[in-house]
């Protein structure tokens, strides 16, 4: 036997013992997280030119509109990604936050204009969530469900009645625009230009949160709570922190939409509007910042296209959501990942043969 | 006076449906450690089954029930079909995500097969009442009580006298304890799904009469029995009731003694202050009970 044959029998059998153990290991702790994606910031310079050029495919003031709604509905998305995807909380509390920020806003901007507003929106929600997250930190997962669904309906019930902050049953219209020097965003275009903006400030901030250890931190506390507590991670810090932090991110949302819209009503929020962010996230994907941004993208644009069958939408989501769950648990978002996996051994053997 | 009463029967038989869903949440959860959150569209589904058979089709009332809850049972089992039974293996979160899934779906069907607009349901009392120390009660409210009662003693036979009932109560001492005795948790989980979706229909039966059936007839039903359940320590069916009962008296003369506006809200200040002070539940748990 020669020294090559000996060291290549070696290799050989160490990359066996290699992949053994590693998937012994993926059995019983399941794949190793992937520490960051490859050319993320590449991908978010893509997604900014396409986020740009989406009004060229949409006609007049009703395109831009659902295009609004979109980009609204993806940085809530996004913030919903920061505590279910990242933190492993369940909660229904969306559409509260995104009132908290809109009403905030359109109370505070008349004395001092719409980017006090804005700060002032973001400011109150991250300690809404805070506080939130603080009292029921006890809360086992369920529960803690069940409780934000109740914390957002009382929210609204106070809403509705508390007439002098939220202008009652008129609601508060007349609210500006946002300005950056002399430029106002008065126009819709404007408008979509700034949302996009918010978006891919908020994706941004996720990938550089990706990149760092607190991600880390987060997915150890969320997968495996109680030995990250033994390993010294303030769990319930890390929990409150982020579930502050996704309430900011619906507290801005809500601010922009008070000030692209000029008007906020009790009646715009709801209850629909947790459930709606919550199956956009999921079905866009919840490993990836892209994934939020592309599901908000598709369930707001897709409704459109099926006017014909407008009937069945609901029932149309639904499907979706067990088909995501059950076959594709990356969302939208995995989909090229998931081919690529299918697609990559067929080629190699026939590269082979 | 009259008012006192009229509030606390009102409380009563509103706590009586609280306490039929909250049941079928409970019984759920002793079983397969997860919430159906299309219990209330399961309600809903009671609801409108039991209008199209006694409005449209004129059935007699009892046949009608019977073959109300029947189906419902079948639409939870499919349930368990399609929405458990594949994501067993899955975190609860998957579970819990996929009965939302479905609960959409139940509503857009129902929707589909009965449109949106405002179905009546009359009691099989029609609108008689009864007086009482200047009150009147709906006989409607006497019997949501009575079916509430009975289902009540009918399910603590169930769990405390049969070995169906010791499976379900092993299952939510410990589960895994439970599991390696070789209790047969795809069968019983099949069952319970069904009973619980059936407990679920009977309350939309029960209630209609009193409000109008709405295709969200179900929803904010399900969120004030999750107080009961919350409060009840989650797999307590006394405690449950018994917390049922008390939300909704405490709800009824808060709302008509202190503030109307908010009347909606109390179920909701209670159950997030019970669970900022204990979100164990202010009954004791089930560790320490011999079986």
């Amino acid at each position: 036997m020669s020294a090559t044959d000996q060291t290549q029998g070696e290799s050989l059998a160490g990359r066996l013992a290699a992949t053994a153990t590693a998937n012994v290991r993926d059995k019983i702790i399941g794949p190793r997280p992937v520490v960051y994606r490859r050319r993320q910031r590449e991908f978010w310079l893509l997604g900014a030119v396409l986020l740009f050029a989406l009004p060229l495919l949409t006609t007049g003031i009703y395109g831009l509109g659902v295009a609004r709604n979109a980009m609204l509905l993806s940085i809530l998305a996004l913030g919903f990604y920061f505590q279910f995807a990242l933190s492993g909380q369940f909660s229904l509390a969306t559409g509260a936050f995104y009132a908290t920020g809109a009403f905030t806003s359109a109370w505070v901007s008349p004395h001092g204009g719409p980017a006090v507003g804005f700060v002032a929106a973001v400011a109150v929600t991250a300690l809404l969530g805070a506080l939130v997250k603080l009292l029921l930190s006890r809360s086992p997962l369920i529960q803690f469900g069940i409780a934000t669904l109740s914390f957002s309906e009382l929210v609204f019930l106070v809403y509705r009645n508390w007439t002098q902050f939220t202008g009652g049953n008129l609601g508060r219209f007349g609210l500006q625009s946002f300005k950056v020097g002399g430029y106002s965003f008065n126009t819709s275009t404007r408008h979509y230009m700034l949302l996009v903006g918010f978006v891919l400030i908020g994706v941004y901030l996720l990938i550089l949160f990706e990149r760092s250890p607190a991600q880390r931190d987060q997915i150890f506390t969320r997968d495996m709570g109680a030995v990250a507590k033994t390993t010294g991670l303030h769990t319930r810090r890390l929990q409150i922190v982020a579930f502050a932090l996704g309430g900011a991110y619906m507290g801005a949302a809500g601010s922009l939409f008070a000030h692209t819209g000029n008007f906020v009503h009790p009646s715009s929020f709801s209850t629909e509007i947790s459930l709606e962010v919550m199956i956009m996230v999921l079905i866009g994907g919840i490993r990836s910042p892209w994934g939020p941004v592309v599901g908000a993208i598709v369930l707001t644009v897709l409704p459109e296209w099926l006017r014909p069958i407008a009937h069945y939408q609901d029932l149309v989501y639904a499907g979706g959501i067990l088909v995501v769950i059950l076959l594709l648990p990356g969302g939208i978002v995995s989909l090229p990942t998931v081919v690529r996996a299918r697609v990559e051994p067929l080629l190699a053997k026939r590269r082979k043969t | 006076m009259a008012r006192f009463i009229s509030l606390i029967a009102a409380g009563v038989a509103q706590g009586a449906i609280a306490a039929l869903i909250a049941l079928g949440i409970v019984l759920l959860h002793k079983a397969t450690g997860i919430v159906n959150f299309a219990q209330g569209d399961l309600l809903t589904l009671g609801a409108y089954v039991g209008y199209w058979l006694i409005v449209k089709h004129s059935m007699p009332t009892l046949p009608a029930y019977l073959v109300t809850l029947v189906l419902v049972f079948l639409v939870g089992v499919a349930i368990e079909r399609v929405g458990y039974a594949p994501l067993r293996k899955q975190p609860i979160l998957a579970v819990l995500i996929s009965t939302f899934a479905l609960a959409l779906g139940l509503r857009s069907l129902i929707i589909l097969w009965q449109g949106a607009d405002d179905r009546n349901l009359p009691s099989p009392f029609k609108s008689n009442v009864w007086h009482v120390a200047g009150a009147a009660v709906p006989y409607q409210n006497i019997l949501i009580v009575i079916a509430t009662l009975v289902v009540f003693a009918a399910l603590s036979w169930l769990l405390q006298r049969t070995a169906v009932g010791r499976q379900v109560r092993a299952l939510a001492a410990d589960r895994e304890t439970a599991l390696l005795q070789g209790i047969r948790v795809e069968r019983l989980s099949i069952v319970m799904f069904g009973l619980s979706a059936a407990l679920a229909g009977l309350g939309g039966l029960m209630v209609a009469p009193t409000l109008t059936v709405t295709p969200t007839l179900g929803f904010p039903l399900l969120l004030a029995s999750f107080a009961a359940v919350v409060l009840g320590g989650f797999d307590r069916i006394g405690g449950t009731v018994a917390a049922a009962f008390a939300i909704a008296i405490v709800q009824q003369i808060l709302g008509g003694y202190v503030s109307h506006s908010y009347i909606e809200a109390y179920p909701y200040i209670i159950l997030l202050g019970s669970l900022m002070i204990r979100p164990e539940g202010f009954v004791r748990g089930v560790t320490g009970v011999r079986y």
